[in-house]
């Protein structure tokens, strides 16, 4: 599983970053709280290039380099194969940043930030959710060369 | 099938999991000479630096073991009867074996000179207990001398400076990080650590430590020292598989399933020597990413995977004093040079026809990810590209590295690695 971005629908208006940080960290998707109260951690970048926009997503690797690399095993994948971060246990050494092809991972101050696919939150991922344009999908693996 | 793998570090625990990933039943039995349990060997740094407690260091879930089944033996490995089949421990245990995996690791490299042996103020950091050790030596304003401007090294100079003592690093090359950085970017590392007020000597080898608690240099002059690590290198731990007949040289031999001369003996991590996927070259590659990597495709292989194992890619991050250093690559091949800086940012690229062999990022770990895979898959771009790249480096800079990355996924030692 993972959301795939489309950069001839991305509008790169930015919502997609806004809504993940929302959705994480406690913030119950409340922008306000996050945005306003907070410290807003999206977990993807949005890349804007010269005639075109898209959300660096996370590929969910089946071979995931980053969870092989990780040096004190913060990086895990689940059952259902979301690669993911324990946050406690990241030392922000960025090996992995080092390692993903996808420059999707993020440096942070105290761990390092990527897509967990919202794995805590029922329904769509924030970002597929709030996109207005229909550039972000969640797709299964095999279901896209 | 029954499985014993020598060694409880990161190739073990890659292991085991490759072992489990085919052969959910058989017997696993872990040797664990440390008796300290899967822990991460890169954090004794940070422990010493007092970033890390006790139940932060593992490297794997508690549990981990017990998930997958494995019993753990805390116990040394002693001799290995290949033709029996056997591991001998220190306890006189006999332990038999269908596969076994060397995951020896590697140790220290002691340098012969007078007064660098081991004492109550001459260390090593190697290990968990040693990082213990030390941690009970610090004193803060007291001086430290570090010997070797390795990875190893540096983390254990910035945790003593965090810690509060004064600390000197001799490094006997002309710059720091020689296996790792280019002169400039030494350059630039060591001017960064230096105003954060670490001393650093290059160029200067340390002759002799005395007694009295200075350290002697080749020029002669002395550096007061309550406390010494000696961090120079490391080098496989060879003696087990020598001593059994194997086929080493400066590492254990493998093949490309990671088997050593004896079929049923394969062997993983620090302990092998493999080959730089760039230059094709035995080398020495202790680095974390290949001992997980190699203790899967092996434990794979183990149990009856066929899995080839492509060598290995220099590539480290660490981070000294607040500022991230990334290079990967080969500093054994010459190319063209293409460098950006701005402000702490530094981008240093060489590429050779078209094909990035090496880069040094400092300040900048945004764009190593797709550098590395450019390395890795050696995808060939045109001069222009590199060009372009090197006037604003970002990953919106990339359009020719996406569409290629689309062309070479799913590569065969990929497809064997699932996890």
């Amino acid at each position: 599983m993972k959301v795939v971005s489309s950069a001839e629908y991305c509008l790169g208006c930015g919502l997609c970053r806004i809504n993940c940080a929302a959705g994480h960290d406690g913030y119950n998707g409340s922008i306000l709280k996050a945005y306003k109260r907070g410290t807003p951690r999206p977990r993807a970048d949005l890349i804007i290039d010269k005639d075109q926009s898209w959300l660096n997503t996370c590929q969910h690797c089946p071979d995931a380099p980053c969870v092989n690399a990780c040096i004190t095993g913060a990086l895990q994948k689940d059952d259902r194969g979301v690669v993911f971060i324990e946050e406690e246990i990241c030392v922000s050494c960025y090996t992995c940043i080092m390692v993903c092809p996808y420059g999707h991972i993020l440096p942070g101050e105290k761990a390092v930030l990527k897509c967990d696919l919202c794995r805590e939150r029922s329904g769509q991922p924030a970002c597929v959710a709030a996109c207005p344009n229909g550039a972000l999908q969640l797709v299964d693996e095999g279901e896209i060369a | 099938m029954k499985y014993v793998i020598i060694g409880n570090g990161i190739a073990a625990a890659g292991a085991v999991e490759g072992i489990r990933s085919q052969d959910k039943d058989g017997a696993i039995a872990v040797i664990d000479g440390e008796q300290r349990g899967s822990y991460s060997r890169p954090l004794i740094t940070y422990y010493l630096a007092g970033k890390r407690k006790a139940e932060q260091m593992r490297y794997r879930p508690r549990d981990f073991f017990v998930q997958q089944g494995v019993t753990v033996i805390p116990d040394e490995a002693v001799q290995i009867d290949a033709q029996a089949r056997q591991v001998i421990l220190r306890s006189g245990q006999v332990v038999g074996y269908d596969r076994l995996l060397l995951a020896t690791g590697a140790s220290p490299i002691i340098p012969d000179i007078p007064g660098a042996g081991q004492s109550d103020w001459v260390k090593t950091l190697y290990t968990w207990q040693d990082a213990e050790q030390l941690d009970l030596l610090v004193t803060p304003g007291q001086t430290a001398v570090v010997m070797g401007s390795g990875l190893i090294g540096l983390k254990a100079a910035e945790a003593l400076y965090q810690r509060g003592m004064k600390v000197s690093i001799i490094e006997k090359q002309s710059q720091i990080l020689p296996r790792i950085l280019s002169r400039t970017s030494a350059d630039r590392v060591s001017e960064h650590l230096q105003s954060g007020g670490m001393e650093i000597i290059t160029g200067r080898e340390v002759t002799r430590i005395h007694e009295e608690h200075q350290v002697e240099l080749d020029d002669g002059s002395r550096i007061e020292a309550q406390l010494v690590i000696v961090a120079i290198g490391t080098k496989p731990n060879l003696a087990l598989a020598a001593d059994c007949g194997l086929a080493v040289e400066r590492g254990v031999l493998v093949d490309s399933r990671l088997r050593t001369s004896d079929a049923n003996i394969y062997a993983a991590g620090d302990v092998i020597e493999t080959a730089d996927i760039l230059t094709g070259f035995p080398s020495i590659m202790a680095l974390l990413p290949l001992a997980h990597q190699e203790g899967f495709i092996a434990g794979q292989n183990m149990a009856g995977g066929d899995c080839a194992y492509p060598g290995g890619l220099s590539m480290n991050s660490v981070n000294l004093l607040g500022m991230n250093i990334i290079a990967a690559g080969s500093p054994q091949i010459s190319g063209q040079t293409w460098l950006w800086q701005q402000g702490e940012q530094y981008l240093e690229l060489v590429t050779e026809s078209g094909r990035l062999v090496r880069y040094i990022a400092l300040q900048m770990p945004q764009v190593t990810g797709p550098l590395t895979s450019l390395i890795e898959k050696q995808i060939k771009l045109p001069e222009s590209f590199w060009q372009e790249f090197i006037s604003r480096p970002g990953l919106n800079r990339l359009q020719p590295y996406w569409e290629a990355l689309k062309g070479v996924q799913d590569n065969d030692h990929r497809r064997c690695w699932a996890i």
